[in-house]
């Protein structure tokens, strides 16, 4: 009874606890388990009985939910969100579209139509596993305040990598870079100033989650 | 923050975390233990509601103004201790002259506490 009650209040704060990790809220459950039952053993040497002295020490602590909806926001407010940490994946994207598009178009003009579908179809799965799985599990795990400058310029690289390597490969093979191109290849072409753009929206929250540090 | 008096409450909106880094300049301590010292030295005028303490300290410990580790102890379980960075010292100190000036400025307007002479005696019929 004594600590079903005590389990069911902490599973109540939990409740609104999504945006952290299994790890958080495990520390969070325990850090908080602990605080109540010192607040249980102060109310039990003051004379109350153990469950006068639980009852006491969770009005004590305050109601479940709200607590756990603080921490929530709190929480809102260290994670950059999953739109953010998928907008700075989005040169991963790119890079991924354009590249597997361009050597897809690359083996078009060798004649092989199997390595075109297949090489294709990763471009597809590239498209929808990067930002989706990437920006997913940074939003959702890593703090700003983690998400430092390595990381940052390890995320930038592709875009910068593709530079050259477009110039150099891709652009020649299609001739020009609209001219020429498998669908695809523009759709690849359009998307990178959304990317850029989103980028830049990206770094500039990820810079205003910083100066609040 | 749940003090007695619901006008000290009114007050006290917002400076949640300076409470709490006022505490901590005096060394690392655990939540419960963080509680228990803001009860004492404001003699018992402040009491939280408990459990509104820790996302305070998250939002803190975000911004960088404190840290937070786990420590064995001799006896019982390992506990989540906070500590103030230097940081956070440093904001301590910002914030403290900032509500200085504030009650400063309050006093100059409100002035002091007026003496107010109490009626003695009583209306007899």
């Amino acid at each position: 009874m004594y600590n079903s009650r005590l389990e069911h209040y902490l599973d109540e704060m939990e409740r609104p606890l999504t945006r952290l990790s299994a790890e958080t809220r495990r520390e969070w459950r325990e850090e908080a388990r602990q605080h109540l039952l010192d607040l249980v053993a102060a109310h039990e040497e003051l004379g109350a009985s153990p469950q006068e002295a639980m009852e006491a020490a969770l009005r004590q602590f305050g109601d479940a939910r709200q607590i756990g909806r603080q921490l929530q926001r709190a929480a809102q407010e260290q994670t950059m969100g999953p739109g953010a940490a998928l907008a700075l994946f989005s040169p991963l994207l790119i890079a991924a579209i354009l590249l597997l598009t361009g050597c897809a178009y690359a083996y078009v003009l060798s004649g092989s139509l199997l390595a075109y579908t297949v090489l294709q179809w990763a471009g597809v799965g590239a498209f929808l596993a990067v930002p989706i799985l990437g920006g997913w599990r940074v939003g959702r795990r890593r703090s700003a305040r983690r998400l430092g400058r390595p990381a940052l310029a390890a995320l930038a690289l592709p875009t910068l990598l593709f530079l050259p390597i477009a110039s150099v490969f891709l652009i020649p093979m299609i001739g020009s870079p609209w001219q020429g191109a498998t669908p695809d290849c523009r759709w690849g072409l359009l998307w990178f100033p959304m990317a850029v753009a989103s980028q830049m929206a990206a770094s500039y929250r990820y810079r205003r989650l910083k100066s609040h540090a | 923050m749940r003090p007695r008096n619901t006008e000290l409450g009114e007050l006290l909106k917002g400076h949640t975390p300076t409470l709490l880094l006022a505490v901590l300049r005096d060394g690392p301590l655990h939540g419960y233990a963080i509680a228990r010292e803001i009860e004492r030295r404001s003699k018992e005028a402040l009491r939280l509601g408990e459990g509104s303490l820790y996302p305070a300290l998250r939002t803190l410990e975000q911004e960088g103004l404190i840290i937070s580790r786990w420590e064995t102890q001799p006896a019982g379980p390992a506990r989540k201790v906070y500590a103030l960075t230097e940081t956070g010292a440093a904001e301590l100190i910002k914030r403290m002259r900032s509500w200085r000036d504030f009650v400063q400025a309050i006093e100059d307007v409100i002035g002091g506490i007026p003496h107010v002479q109490q009626p003695t005696g009583t209306l007899s019929g």
